[in-house]
């Protein structure tokens, strides 16, 4: 009993613990030749009766994009450059009830969550997206599967009868997602006023001949580009030899 | 099991067989028409979801295998004019060079994309009507007018490719030409093909028979022995400074190809030398045509990353 009651009281007290009742499955993605994207399984042990957002953030990035419109009024292609500035590269969000539900734009945004924040945080030649423009970026975004936005999947353990619940919210993760150190963060919302409770870093990495590739790539270009020629030439020639020895005394 | 393989230099997933697949394609249409295949290749590879970047240079290599297959297969046939291909080789590289600046000082103007999408409309519209109809005129018998024209009167072409001096005679093709005509055609090919970020096989082909007057079966094979060369060359500068050269992604499209090269270049001696230039003026014409209805229609996204053609 008191060691549930400490547990609550803990729970209550910002800042967020680092990593305390919250475990990730796996805590290390590893990428091989055969990683066709992972799923992700956060637990998190939460006060009853509040509302939760779990989310998974990537590191901010600048973005370099080409921006469509119509030349001569006629033909769609591209008619611009443009840079957008602190975009996480990485935005995945689940909730239990829709964001909009859990407390003002104001406080989603000063807690750094969901869209509101992320409207705030990105920026394109020094000034705040337009709403066109950052429906446009999320759009590209949602389209590979880096940005997700769910709500109503935060599953909770039937089991746990206390003030304290086990929940649960199963990411996917797809094979594009970028590589390095993700942040992982669990917050409760409770009458529109939010706090962090857990925090944790998810790291995704290359490994095996996977990461052999992309380290001579990066580190030793011009010879990984030798190399690649001399294996496309000898696979050329050896083909075109072996084929011609199927085909002799045909012409 | 998904037979998904992870393509580490482009960072996503995707399965064997499509790949091999598309390889053996775009191979086959090597080996048949004497094309690279990259105007092709490359945006299917875009639309899969592989980054442009990426696409664009794995795609270089594949092709060094398939034009690789495809030049040892004509040369065994003896369909490779190498004198012909070194001097449209050696203008290619200094059109190309020339094409670089040139798209260079397009893009300071941000008329870039606009110069490269027009420039593609127009020469795949043109190079594919031309030789569909052209060809078509011959398989029906009804014989176009010739571009060489009346025979009695020389077209303004004709007297100025004969008033060309240091005439040489390519054997293998059969035609005593200027060695200044497929330099100046090469540089005109590599121009082109940089503007447009392609090997330029689908523009040098209608070249080498309409303005080189080469029998069809040596264009082919020389073709493929001048992108060779152009694609090691894009490869290796690609993968030394870009960083963009996926070695699975390229074994795998290279495995099909490889392969697609040799049918192709076997299908290409049984068919009939009009019967090629149809097929080819048809594919490029699908391209043309899908391109165009590209431009036409609004993009559900309207942001793309930056990079490739």
């Amino acid at each position: 009993m008191v060691a549930r009651f400490v547990t609550v009281l803990l729970l209550l007290a910002a800042p967020a613990l680092a990593g305390t009742g919250l475990t990730l499955q796996p805590e290390r993605v590893s990428a091989g030749m055969f990683f066709a994207g992972a799923d992700v399984v956060v637990q998190a042990r939460v006060p009853r009766a509040e509302q939760l957002v779990f989310e998974i953030r990537g590191q901010q990035k600048t973005y370099q994009l080409k921006r469509k419109g119509k030349a001569l009024g006629l033909l769609w292609m591209n008619v611009g450059d443009l840079e957008i500035k602190h975009a996480p590269e990485l935005y995945l969000l689940a909730s239990s009830v829709d964001c909009q539900q859990l407390a003002s734009r104001e406080e989603l945004a000063g807690q750094g969550v969901g869209l509101p924040a992320l409207r705030r945080q990105l920026s394109s030649d020094g000034r705040p997206l337009t709403a066109e423009l950052f429906e446009d970026f999320l759009k590209l975004k949602q389209s590979e599967g880096l940005y997700e936005f769910r709500s109503g999947v935060v599953e909770v353990d039937g089991d746990d009868a206390g003030d304290v619940v086990t929940t649960r919210v199963v990411f996917h993760l797809p094979a594009k997602v970028p590589l390095g150190n993700h942040r992982v963060r669990v917050l409760a919302f409770n009458q529109g006023r939010g706090r962090v409770l857990y925090e944790k870093p998810l790291t995704i990495e290359q490994v095996g001949a996977a990461r052999w590739i992309t380290v001579v790539a990066h580190n030793h270009g011009l010879l990984y580009g030798i190399g690649a020629v001399i294996i496309a030439l000898v696979v050329g020639l050896l083909t075109g030899f072996l084929f011609g020895l199927g085909s002799k005394g045909a012409h | 099991m998904s037979f998904s393989v992870y393509l580490p230099v482009a960072g996503c997933a995707l399965n064997i067989f499509l790949l091999l697949g598309l390889g053996g394609l775009v191979g086959f249409l090597s080996g048949l028409f004497g094309v690279g295949g990259g105007f092709l290749l490359t945006p299917l590879l875009i639309m899969i979801g592989v980054p442009p970047t990426v696409a664009a240079a794995s795609d270089s290599n594949q092709i060094v295998a398939a034009s690789a297959s495809g030049t040892y297969a004509h040369a065994r046939a003896g369909s490779v004019d190498f004198k012909m291909g070194l001097l449209l080789l050696l203008g290619g590289i200094a059109g190309g060079s020339v094409g670089v600046v040139f798209i260079k000082m397009l893009r300071a103007l941000g008329a870039a994309d606009f110069a490269i999408k027009i420039t593609y409309i127009i020469m795949l519209g043109g190079v594919g009507s031309y030789m569909f109809f052209e060809s078509l005129g011959n398989l029906r018998g009804t014989r176009a007018v010739a571009a060489g024209g009346d025979k009695s009167r020389p077209s303004v072409y004709a007297r100025l490719v004969e008033a060309l001096p240091w005439k040489i005679h390519f054997q293998r093709s059969r035609v005593t030409l200027s060695v200044l005509m497929p330099l100046l055609l090469g540089v005109l090919v590599g121009i082109l093909a940089a503007i447009m970020g392609v090997g330029g096989g689908f523009i040098m082909v209608p070249v080498m028979v309409y303005l080189l007057r080469m029998p069809m079966h040596v264009v082919v094979g020389t073709s493929l022995f001048q992108i060779l060369f152009t694609c090691i060359n894009v490869t290796v500068l690609q993968a030394a400074v870009n960083h963009t050269v996926d070695l699975v992604l390229a074994l795998l499209l290279l495995a099909g190809s490889v392969i697609g090269a040799q049918l192709g270049a076997k299908v290409s001696r049984r068919l009939k030398a009009d019967q090629l230039k149809i097929l080819m003026a048809i594919i490029v014409l699908v391209v043309m045509v899908k391109m165009l209805v590209g431009l036409l229609l609004a993009p559900d996204i309207m942001l793309a990353y930056k990079g490739g053609h």
